[in-house]
């Protein structure tokens, strides 16, 4: 079995005397995808935080791509920190920069990167493309709109090619086309760069969309992988987080089939849509 | 950038600030000298008080609630934006990127704006004690530069030096310990304006008092 790239064991944390995780263990393989699910303020966050050492725990251990970051100083982090691609709530983008510079800074700011000029240009643009904004190498975050930064984000956040992604609430505050269009984005990462990801939310639409959708290069856009009313499980695991402590783990099957007062609150059951409806672009055999 | 912003920024006001203290010294000590009819010395006192005292205290009293705040404000919207975590994330020191830059600006222009704020305070002196006391130019200038010595110009540089260090590090200390979104930003401004301009005049006590001791 391969091993782990990111785990948790019993891991605890207190801000003061207030107890704002406990005893929170799991571990993500290679190619797995978790859904971390719960109300605000019950510890998602939190939870990326800490698999990157902003923040260390009180109890327990924490393991990235093999090493046991939990007393490890903050300059031994960096070089493990480049392997990790993390999209903030708000995006994370400096203000003072152009989106070509947010998006080029890790390849131009990190120790190990030995990229030149001409290739920092290059995949930057390239990484704008990917998100379909590279049109807006010249301007600023504040000229775009709150999809449009979380698009740029993503791109910064993949420009190194990580092994490890980390998305914190990509869909918070935005109207449900622009959702999907970034839940599509995250889809295609994944896809297409085979990365293990890590997405913290509390929409249940996320989630679902992250273990039945797949990307289809052909068509540049997703598919379902699995007829409506079947599941798909792309190596997706929900998890439910209630008052920093882990209440539910499981695939989308068990998830709905969970009878938790609290867990089953996250669960939308969505109809299949209308015959025609464009939507999601419906199901496409594989 | 950031010696632009602090250094080149602050010009104007850390000149008329120096004219003004020049004015008003002279002004002031034209009147008490006058009692012993030693007019023609008020070089000396304006000189000594500007060079030890009003230029270096004065203007990082103005650094501290321009720059002090501005740094503050600065780091702590950045803070509150999760733009410091984004460039831990991405595998760069933030003490490297923004601490260490405006400690450095500061340290560098602190100096300099001290020693231009003296300049334009003595020339400001000049022009009250020629136009209204009745000195000479030379006169007011000879006293002026004589009654100066090492002692007095490496503390008149010294001190900005150390006061700058301690502006750039309190504003950056509170930026970086913003908490709580926009509201905090203002609280931490505030609070390194406070903290700063306190520590100027602790600091100008100490060093002060080493100079003094040293004589």
């Amino acid at each position: 079995m391969a091993e782990p790239i990111l785990e948790y064991s019993n891991v605890g944390l207190s801000f003061d005397d207030k107890r704002v995780l406990s005893g929170v263990s799991f571990s993500v393989l290679p190619g797995d995808t978790y859904i971390l699910l719960g109300a605000a303020g019950s510890g998602k966050t939190l939870l990326l935080k800490l698999a990157i050492s902003l923040l260390q725990c009180d109890e327990g251990s924490i393991r990235l791509l093999g090493r046991d970051i939990t007393r490890l100083r903050e300059s031994e982090m960096f070089d493990l920190r480049a392997e990790v691609g993390i999209l903030f709530q708000e995006g994370g983008l400096f203000d003072s920069l152009t989106i070509a510079e947010n998006v080029g800074y890790p390849l131009r700011n990190q120790k190990n990167s030995n990229t030149n000029e001409d290739q920092i240009e290059a995949r930057v643009k390239a990484s704008l493309d990917f998100v379909e904004l590279g049109h807006t190498l010249d301007k600023f975050p504040s000229e775009l709109s709150g999809g449009m930064r979380r698009r740029v984000g993503i791109a910064r956040a993949s420009v190194t090619n990580p092994k490890l992604s980390l998305y914190d609430s990509p869909t918070a505050g935005l109207d449900p086309i622009t959702a999907h269009t970034i839940m599509s984005l995250i889809v295609k990462e994944r896809e297409i760069r085979h990365t293990t990801t890590v997405l913290v939310t509390h929409r249940y639409q996320d989630g679902a969309m992250m273990a039945n959708y797949r990307w289809d290069k052909n068509r540049n856009t997703v598919y379902r992988a699995a007829p409506w009313g079947e599941y798909a499980n792309l190596r997706t695991t929900f998890l439910v987080m209630n008052e920093g402590r882990n209440v539910f783990r499981g695939t989308q099957q068990e998830l709905e089939a969970c009878r938790d007062p609290y867990v089953s609150q996250f669960v939308l059951r969505q109809p299949a849509p209308k015959p025609g409806a464009e939507l999601y672009q419906g199901y496409l055999p594989a | 950038m950031q010696m632009d912003s602090i250094g080149v920024g602050s010009l104007p006001i850390v000149a008329l600030i120096g004219a003004f203290s020049g004015i008003v010294m002279t002004l002031q000590m034209s009147r008490a000298l006058s009692t012993y009819g030693a007019t023609s010395q008020t070089g000396q006192v304006v000189s000594i008080s500007i060079i030890r005292e009003l230029g270096p205290v004065l203007t990082a009293l103005l650094v501290a609630g321009r720059n002090a705040s501005g740094i503050a404000s600065e780091l702590g919207s950045m803070k509150v934006t999760e733009q410091i975590d984004a460039m831990r994330a991405l595998g760069t020191d933030p003490i490297q990127k923004l601490v260490v830059p405006r400690l450095m600006a500061t340290a560098f222009m602190q100096p300099l704006l001290t020693a231009i704020a003296d300049f334009v305070g003595l020339i400001g002196g000049l022009l009250i004690a020629v136009s209204v006391i009745g000195n000479t130019a030379n006169q007011y200038w000879t006293s002026a530069i004589d009654v100066l010595e090492l002692n007095d110009m490496v503390q008149g540089l010294l001190k900005p030096f150390v006061f700058a260090i301690v502006i750039s590090l309190v504003g950056c200390f509170y930026g970086m310990r913003t908490s709580g979104g926009t509201q905090g930003v203002g609280l931490a401004t505030t609070k390194a304006v406070v903290v700063a301009s306190v520590w100027v005049f602790v600091l100008d006590v100490l060093v002060t008092q080493i100079f003094v001791s040293l004589q």
